[in-house]
């Protein structure tokens, strides 16, 4: 894009692009109208992202993660969904646009790689075709060139013999070539947003590495930006340039990666860290798995969504809702008894010594009011 | 692929002997003479004796099917005691008649719900959905033959549009040929579009929440190219399953249209050849009309596997 620009423009590059997000959340929320009531998958996110800057979104399956990226792109079911809040995606508001708007965008800026390439690929349709669609209908390639950048996307992603694999169906592959072929499709009309969702989830640990490393290259020789979506912190720590931790539906924590694991304030993150498989644990060792489950998202709870099953508990995290507070620039978290603070020391040490259960019983005592 | 296909040729195979071994103990297994079962009650001695030695219908069983078979194989299914027209020419005869009946009401019910499932998958339960899902559930509940009364009578006897009977071949006149089936083979697509209709739509409707269709979705591509070129072929296995069944059924199930118009195809003769109790034509065309249903539906299963490649290893 750049190269085709005049010299001055491309030297002198715009103010605003220079400083201004990419990609700016404000106030985002999703609910889903269900049997059993409004589902509130995504409530009240804010978030930005420089331009290719890579952005982790951690949290437990269920806590939004890929309903949020699907609003943020507006790519949600048509009927019986209820969208709020801002998206300045390059100086517009995505979500101003209706559908027909919205698929200028898609593909070809902002482009999506989904959690699950077995049903996420056409199981019908020839690998070929589902990468060349695009670059014919929407790069406006002929056949012959469409072709040509088909081999080369599935080249640079790690695709042996690229050629042959044209004529594939997605079930003659394997897992981790299957994800390969995801990638190269998000990337074939060069976006400038990524959106990975949970790329490596399913796949073994070698492989998960290579795959990652696949979308890191990528995106430093696209500069393009990145959400890397994971319910694994580990995922995300060496690859991402901040993090946001989200629970319920909410970010609960948000600082650059290196603030996350050096100094989390959320006993949620903290949670998390536990839970990241460690390869010089010894094996057979049990990871740390967080008790308890996630909340039920039709019933809108009072105080701290996390309470039931933190350890930090007190009183008045059940009535009282924590905001979202900056504690230091670019360091934002939601709890009433921090990590590492003083309240947090004492909330943790009373709920040590009334026991294990302690947390647990809190909680049920005020449902049962 | 090719080990696919022939296993199922050696079931095809199988599943024919059975239907030939049924098909030649209709008239063996009759109560009474084979001989005056194929011949009928009036014949002479002298004919009944040339029948046994000429079938061999004083050997054991299986033998009596090697004979059969092996004239069957050369196109003699043996001659009507009635007509003494040769089974085998009269089924040359009905049977063209059965086949465009059955192309031709299924070109329509194809063209008619192909459409209307795509346009009313893509918005479901909505008003367009609704009035097709109702007009087709009307259409499935009259009887093939009232509407093919209803047809004759406004089409036919009040605006002289269509021929009300009678059947003109196509090597006779082409045009006429075309009048003649167009009526019966409205009163047989009617059922055909109802059933076509509503699987093709709930597949479309169940396709069109997979993901790999969001993922069309976030390319960028049309609704119009996802739906054509990414929920119809994952949605049409059903449809094509079924329009296989009906197909094979049609053309014994056409019989009370061809009936009422008067059309000399197979399910009228069987029928005919029923009442008058001439069991070797019975038998020929059981045989033709069973071995048709069979290669309908090996063709239709090809078909779908041709179209989906997930099945192709098994
Ligand atoms: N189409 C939908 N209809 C109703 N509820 C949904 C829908 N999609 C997601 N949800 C609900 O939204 C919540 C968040 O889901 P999701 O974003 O998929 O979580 P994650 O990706 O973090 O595992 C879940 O409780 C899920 O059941
Ligand atoms: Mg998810």
């Amino acid at each position: 894009m750049t190269k085709s620009r005049s010299g001055l423009a491309a030297a002198f590059p715009a103010a605003t692009e220079l400083h201004d997000p990419l990609l700016e959340v404000v106030d985002l929320a999703t609910s889903f109208q269900t049997p059993r009531g409004l589902v509130r998958a995504v409530d009240g996110v804010s978030l930005t992202l420089a331009r290719s800057r890579t952005l982790g979104v951690v949290g437990e399956t269920g806590s939004g993660k890929t309903v949020l990226i699907r609003s943020i792109m507006g790519l949600l079911p048509r009927h019986g969904v209820q969208r709020s809040g801002k998206v300045i995606f390059a100086g517009r508001d995505l979500g101003a646009l209706g559908e027909r708007d919205l698929r200028r965008v898609w593909g070809t800026e902002m482009a999506m790689v989904f959690q699950d390439p077995m049903t996420a690929l056409n199981p019908v349709v020839r690998i070929g075709r589902q990468l060349t669609e695009s670059l014919r209908l929407r790069a406006g390639l002929d056949r012959k060139a469409a072709i040509e950048t088909a081999v080369a996307l599935l080249e640079s992603v790690g695709i042996a013999s690229p050629r042959e694999r044209l004529r594939s169906y997605p079930h003659e592959l394997s897992g981790g070539m299957r994800q390969r072929v995801m990638i190269a499709i998000a990337l074939a009309c060069g976006p400038k947003l990524l959106l990975a969702d949970e790329p490596t989830t399913g796949l073994d640990v070698t492989v998960q590495a290579q795959v990652l490393d696949v979308l890191g290259t990528q995106q430093a020789e696209r500069s393009m930006a990145m959400i890397l979506v994971t319910h694994d912190l580990g995922v995300v720590a060496t690859r991402a340039d901040s993090i946001a931790v989200m629970y319920a539906g909410r970010v609960v924590e948000s600082a650059s990666t290196a603030v996350i694991f050096d100094s989390a304030k959320m006993p949620y993150t903290e949670a998390l860290m536990r839970s990241i498989p460690r390869l010089d644990a010894p094996p057979g060792a049990r990871l740390a798995a967080i008790p308890g489950r996630p909340p039920d998202l039709t019933t809108v709870p009072t105080g701290c969504a996390f309470a039931p099953r933190c350890a930090y508990v007190t009183e008045r995290c059940i009535h009282e809702t924590p905001p979202l507070t900056e504690s230091a620039p670019g360091h934002y978290h939601a709890c009433w008894n921090p990590v590492g603070s003083p309240e947090g020391e004492q909330a943790f040490s009373t709920n040590l010594a009334k026991g294990v259960m302690a947390a647990v019983e809190i909680a049920q005592r005020e449902v049962r009011k | 692929m090719l080990s696919y296909l022939a296993k199922r040729l050696v079931q095809l195979a199988a599943v024919v002997f059975v239907i030939s071994v049924l098909a030649f103990l209709l008239v063996h297994l009759l109560p009474g003479d084979p001989s005056v079962t194929i011949l009928g009650p009036f014949d002479t001695p002298t004919a009944r004796a040339e029948i046994l030695r000429q079938l061999g219908l004083d050997k054991p069983l299986p033998q009596q099917y090697l004979t059969w078979a092996g004239n069957v194989l050369h196109g003699n299914l043996g001659r009507s005691f009635l007509t003494k027209q040769s089974v085998a020419h009269a089924i040359a005869e009905a049977f063209p008649i059965d086949l465009e009946l059955v192309i031709v009401s299924q070109v329509i019910a194809f063209a008619l719900a192909l459409p209307l499932a795509l346009v009313a998958s893509r918005r479901p339960n909505r008003a367009f959905d609704r009035l097709a899902g109702t007009a087709t559930f009307g259409l499935l509940s009259i009887p093939a033959f009232i509407l093919a009364v209803i047809l004759a009578l406004v089409l036919a006897v009040e605006i002289h549009a269509f021929p009300a009977t009678g059947f003109t071949s196509l090597t006779t006149s082409p045009v006429q040929n075309l009048r003649s089936i167009v009526l019966p083979s409205l009163a047989l697509t009617a059922g055909s579009i109802a059933v076509y209709f509503r699987l093709l739509r709930s597949d479309l409707i169940s396709t069109l929440q997979e993901d790999y269709i969001t993922m069309a979705r976030s390319k960028g591509l049309s609704d119009r190219y996802i739906l054509l070129r990414h929920a119809l072929r994952p949605s049409s296995f059903s449809l094509l399953a079924s329009a296989g069944i009906n197909i094979g059924s049609l053309l014994t199930g056409a019989f009370v249209v061809e009936y009422l118009f008067q059309l000399p195809g197979i399910g009228y003769q069987i029928v005919e050849s029923i009442s008058a109790r001439d069991y070797l034509m019975v038998q020929g065309m059981a045989l033709v009309v069973a071995v048709a249903y069979v290669v309908v539906n090996f063709a239709v299963d090809f078909l779908i596997v041709l179209l989906d490649p997930r099945i192709r290893r098994a």
